[in-house]
């Protein structure tokens, strides 16, 4: 029953391109300066960020967590835990960006860290939001997975 | 349509994590461009998906290539329609 006879091309347009293959756009996004943080860096930023309660002297938040993974296909008890920060981290979906008023959620001051599940997906983002304005994205080198794979700090999800 | 959801979540979802791929017959670029060219021609029939955001899709995709992404997986059955025989090959 259902679809079965499902494969995989796991060499993505990575591969797709190096073959010499060429590609289809709709709407090519524009080129951006692609900033990244390492795994290292963003703990060091956490942690110093903590200790002033994540914010600025002025108010503003020192550090926003974007968080764009995908999760709405598992189970409350599979989700997979957070970066632990006492900074704010806010849920998005990718393509969600789009709208304006999911833009306004992003904090267009402060460092902003977007997570994704291996940082495949960031830079995508970064390119999205330049057209608006946004400078202060950086993403996180490696996704969750690099922040996982290190056992760094993690808080389960409310 | 339930039973098709939830084995084409689970597919997708291990495509976007990368673990299990084993489970899956795996198609080399090689492999896929000659399976694009004769679909093409008119000789074999698949269904080429890009579990991708569709923002991601819209800046680039593989031609011939239609876009489901995984937060949209409940659309399967309307975007890849009914024949359940049909080979569908996922990136």
């Amino acid at each position: 029953m259902g679809y079965s006879r499902i494969k995989i091309y796991n060499g993505g347009i990575k591969d797709w391109v190096k073959s010499g293959y060429p590609l289809a756009s709709i709407h090519p996004l524009p080129e951006t300066e692609h900033r990244f943080l390492s795994t290292d860096e963003l703990l060091k930023l956490v942690q110093q960020a903590d200790t002033k309660g994540c914010k600025n002297k002025d108010g503003s938040a020192i550090l926003t967590i974007l968080d764009f993974r995908n999760v709405d296909h598992l189970s409350r008890d599979n989700l997979p835990p957070l970066i632990l920060s006492n900074c704010k981290t806010v849920f998005l979906k990718l393509d969600d960006i789009r709208r304006p008023d999911v833009r306004r959620q992003i904090p267009d001051s402060g460092t902003v860290v977007t997570v994704t599940e291996t940082g495949n997906r960031d830079i995508f983002i970064q390119r999205y939001l330049s057209q608006f304005g946004f400078s202060n994205l950086q993403e996180l080198q490696f996704g969750m997975r690099g922040w996982l794979k290190l056992r760094y700090p993690i808080q389960e999800r409310d | 349509m339930r039973v098709i959801s939830i084995g084409l979540v689970l597919i997708l979802s291990i495509c976007s994590s990368a673990w299990g791929m084993e489970r899956f017959e795996i198609v080399t670029t090689y492999e896929l461009k000659q399976l694009l060219d004769d679909r093409e021609a008119g000789i074999v029939d698949f269904i080429l998906v890009n579990a991708l955001d569709a923002l991601i899709y819209e800046h680039h995709h593989i031609p011939g290539s239609i876009n489901l992404p995984l937060h949209r997986v409940s659309d399967a059955l309307s975007v890849l329609g009914k024949p359940k025989d049909r080979m569908i090959i996922i990136y």
